[in-house]
């Protein structure tokens, strides 16, 4: 009896249980606090990892936390995985107050976004922006980068003050090797290949202990032909980009061009030649930086401060010399037509979601970036500790630049986000003084900004159909070609003509007509 | 057991009565049915997005519908991926079900000869110890092993196989091998546990006579053993064959690369690829539909098979 009674209590038991444990809802309580709350969703920048834990603790935001009385606390997705976490978060309708996004990348452009209601219309807001709004007033040029179409407004966008803001990627040669081997720094095609096949040659009088690749490149992409979509090189001798491009007011598509199958052959023979390391790929950056550091590559593309500057340092004292190259031409004496050069307007920047309470305290806070004090802050941190005034420039102290642990970016990262994106204008002094701080860097610059790059598309934008179109066929697309890249590189493939066939199919045409009506918008654009 | 109850013929008085009289049963089964109603079922309201234009902005309910546009999107349009995911999907069901299912009951036959006990139990212990090893781990302990310069190549050319290294992980060739072999190497040993269960059933009196008839070891391993085993290897065989569709999409995610996605590109990661990642939530919806629909397919006709076989089916 006893024993009948007790299973049947235990059976309610573990029926009471089970339910119960549905219907618990987690209460995430809020700290309290007095001060208004503002929630910022934003990627940890590499050269902010190794100083701050979280971005509360950057100087530039210990100020606007005490001059606006708010609390401002920050998501940083994981390293790495911040496209998924946008994404799940866009999704899950988690949203923080602020995002800070690369918004141009949003699938289906940032007028979806509005229309998605990820983020709201800032149109209504401006009057408590007067720094945005004059800066606006006085750039048309960038207001018309920075804005929809039809002329909404809808993030505090990061904005480079100056042309050598906005070049800062390029092919670099280790020049030590080049004097080894008795070679000049090459400027054609042909020139690069003779140079990379001495390199692959003379690979044990270079480097003895390890394995020598020629080619690689420094960049942030899962795949080898987003490098040549940032910098055109090797590409641009042809006049053409591996992407889509203006060529007099008509909007192209690289892969679709008959010259793209001769940069492919070029491409294909340096691989079957063994001059490019393999981990080139998978964009491996960890190992391609392991590598440089270890003597293993001759010539790569890679940044001007993040590259460049990283490893002249941390090579001080060693044989190791870098000189920045031309990006390479099909006949001698010619300038490339394309190279690197990113727009004053990239995409980066703040935005405000509808889930904010306190819209107008979230605009003020962001428009501060644009005014003379948040300029200040943003590029140069505090004033007697991470920079003086000389001769009215702003001039960061030895302290930063020659910081005893840190690179100069890394010791700035603890002041303000001037080394990647915010809402402020970036300064041409940063420039001048940290990204190019060695004489290789300015000489690197000097090569870098030669190309006119008047092929570039600037950063059109979509009406919520054409952008919902083009994100529909361009994500089919764009899978599709970064395989065909890796296969038509490695020689896997050579059906160049099933390769274009194909991008037919994926309706690569209805997308070149899309872009050309945008494009053609954009121009009439005030 | 409870009684069957068949509701047509007999009124509901019977099946008052009867939820009365198993009361404490019905409650047992409680948990379970509230279970598969509220994360099986309630969430199915949510495949509808499939056939509309669905964006988070406007929700479920208020995103328009489109028929079956996204389903044309995928077979028309993206045709170049189909046939792949697909076949990739089968084929590492079927290299899993040539090579991976007969391993466990060979093994189990081989353990089976063992007679010293502590040997053949200690044995037996550490060839099920990786299965509780989550997928992370293996496939970083994957990944390491078989990098450019990771100990498997480090020995092949430590033994003058090589003089290049293999890229392992980036070669579409080697993706369904490394794939399948770590399976087995992971799943081995459990997966013959039900086998030497079944093994230690068979009646020793036949053995006794197949001794006598003159049968050695081996023979008496092929002609009783097995045919002991055999009703067993069918039920778990059919069961595969229900799950054809199916890959376990954490250890393909973790394992694959975008040079690798020609053969290792599954559904399940091309969904999630889509879904998810380029946030075209309706067709993510409307791909996994069309593998939930393949998938009914085959348990219908693995349910078939079983009746056939093996009297005993599903429905």
């Amino acid at each position: 009896m006893f024993a009948r009674r007790m299973s049947k209590v235990i059976i309610w038991l573990v029926v009471i249980a089970f339910l119960s444990s549905m219907f618990i809802f987690y209460n995430v309580a809020s700290a309290q606090s007095s001060k208004p709350v503002l929630t910022i969703f934003t990627w940890m920048d590499p050269k902010a990892a190794p100083v701050l834990k979280n971005y509360r603790e950057m100087a530039v935001y210990q100020t606007i936390m005490k001059k606006f009385k708010v609390d401002l606390q920050f998501i940083h997705p994981a390293m790495g995985s911040e496209n998924e976490q946008f994404n799940i978060m866009v999704a899950s309708r988690q949203l923080p107050d602020i995002i800070d996004w690369h918004w141009f990348a949003y699938p289906g452009g940032p007028q979806k976004a509005i229309m998605d209601n990820v983020i709201i219309k800032l149109n209504p807001y401006m009057q408590y922006a007067p720094n945005l709004k004059k800066y606006f007033d006085t750039h048309p040029d960038i207001k018309k980068m920075a804005t929809t179409d039809d002329g909404t407004i809808y993030m505090f966008p990061f904005i480079r003050e100056d042309k050598i803001n906005c070049t800062f990627y390029g092919p670099m040669i280790r020049k030590d090797w080049l004097e080894k081997l008795n070679l000049t720094v090459p400027e054609t095609v042909d020139e690069w290949y003779k140079m990379l096949l001495a390199i692959k040659k003379n690979a044990s009088k270079l480097n003895s202990k390890m394995p020598v690749y020629p080619f690689s490149a420094d960049y942030w992409s899962a795949n080898p032909r987003g490098v040549f979509d940032y910098c055109s090189f090797l590409v641009g001798a042809w006049g053409i980009k591996t992407d889509f491009y203006v060529d007099k007011n008509r909007v192209k598509f690289g892969p679709l061009q008959p010259e793209f199958k001769q940069f492919m052959s070029v491409l294909q023979k340096w691989w079957k030649d063994g001059l490019i390391d393999p981990d080139l790929l998978t964009m491996n950056r960890q190992a391609i930086q392991a590598k440089i550091m270890n003597d293993q590559i001759g010539a790569w593309l890679g940044l001007l401060g993040g590259t460049m500057g990283k490893f002249l340092q941390a090579k001080k004292g060693t044989e190791f010399d870098l000189v920045g190259a031309p990006y390479p031409t099909l006949k001698k004496g010619q300038v490339a037509e394309l190279g690197q050069r990113d727009f004053p307007i990239n995409g980066d920047g703040m935005a405000i979601t509808p889930k904010c309470k306190n819209v107008q305290l979230a605009v003020k806070i962001l428009d501060w970036g644009y005014s003379k004090e948040g300029y200040l802050a943003y590029n140069f941190g505090v004033e007697g500790r991470s920079y003086v005034m000389k001769n009215g420039i702003p001039t960061y102290t030895e302290a930063i630049l020659n910081h005893s642990k840190l690179s100069a970016m890394e010791a700035i990262a603890q002041y303000g986000r001037v080394s990647w994106s915010g809402p402020f204008v970036q300064s041409k002094y940063y420039v001048n003084q940290m990204v190019a701080m060695l004489p290789q860097q300015k000489d690197a610059l000097k090569e870098w900004t030669k190309p006119d790059n008047s092929k570039l598309l600037p950063p059109i934008t979509f009406t919520p159909d054409e952008a919902a179109k083009i994100s529909n066929i361009m994500n089919t697309v764009n899978t599709y070609y970064n395989e065909m890249f890796v296969k038509l590189l490695t020689g896997k493939s050579n059906d160049m003509n099933g390769f274009v066939n194909t991008l037919k199919r994926m309706r690569i045409d209805e997308a070149l007509k899309i872009y050309q009506t945008a494009y053609e918008r954009f121009m009439k654009k005030k | 057991m409870a009684r069957q109850i068949n509701s047509k013929k007999q009124g509901q008085s019977e099946l008052l009565r009867d939820l009365k009289r198993n009361k404490n049963l019905y409650l047992m089964l409680l948990p379970i049915v509230a279970y598969y109603f509220i994360f099986h079922y309630i969430p199915m309201y949510g495949v509808q997005i499939a056939f509309k234009d669905f964006t988070p902005a406007k929700g479920i309910l208020g995103s328009p519908w489109v028929g079956l546009e996204k389903f044309r999107e995928f077979f028309v349009y993206d045709s170049y991926y189909v046939w792949r995911i697909i076949r990739n999907t089968i084929l590492l069901n079927v290299y899993d079900i040539i090579f991976g299912f007969p391993a466990p009951i060979i093994f189990a036959l081989l353990l089976n000869e063992i007679k010293n006990s502590v040997y053949k139990r200690t044995l037996q212990t550490i060839s099920y110890m990786p299965h509780f090893i989550s997928t992370v781990v293996i496939v970083g302990i994957i990944l390491d092993f078989f990098s450019r310069d990771g100990l498997i190549n480090q020995i092949l050319k430590s033994l003058g196989i090589l003089s290049e290294p293999i890229s392992f992980m980036t070669e579409p060739g080697w993706f369904r091998p490394i794939y399948v072999g770590s399976g087995i190497w992971q799943q081995l040993g459990w997966n013959s546990i039900i086998y030497l269960a079944a093994i230690s059933n068979i009646d020793p009196q036949l053995y006794e006579a197949a001794l006598i008839d003159g049968a050695g070891r081996f023979k008496q391993a092929i002609y009783v053993t097995l045919p002991g085993i055999l009703p067993t290897i069918v039920i778990l065989f059919i069961l595969r064959m229900g799950s054809i569709m199916n890959v376990g999409f954490e250890k393909v995610y973790l394992m694959y690369n975008p040079l690798t996605y020609e053969t290792a590109d599954v559904i399940s990661t091309y969904v999630y690829r889509k879904g998810l990642l380029e946030m075209d939530y309706s067709y993510g919806a409307a791909v996994g539909l069309f593998n939930s629909l393949i998938n009914f397919m085959f348990v219908v006709m693995a349910n078939q098979l079983s009746k056939k076989f093996t009297e005993t089916s599903l429905w």
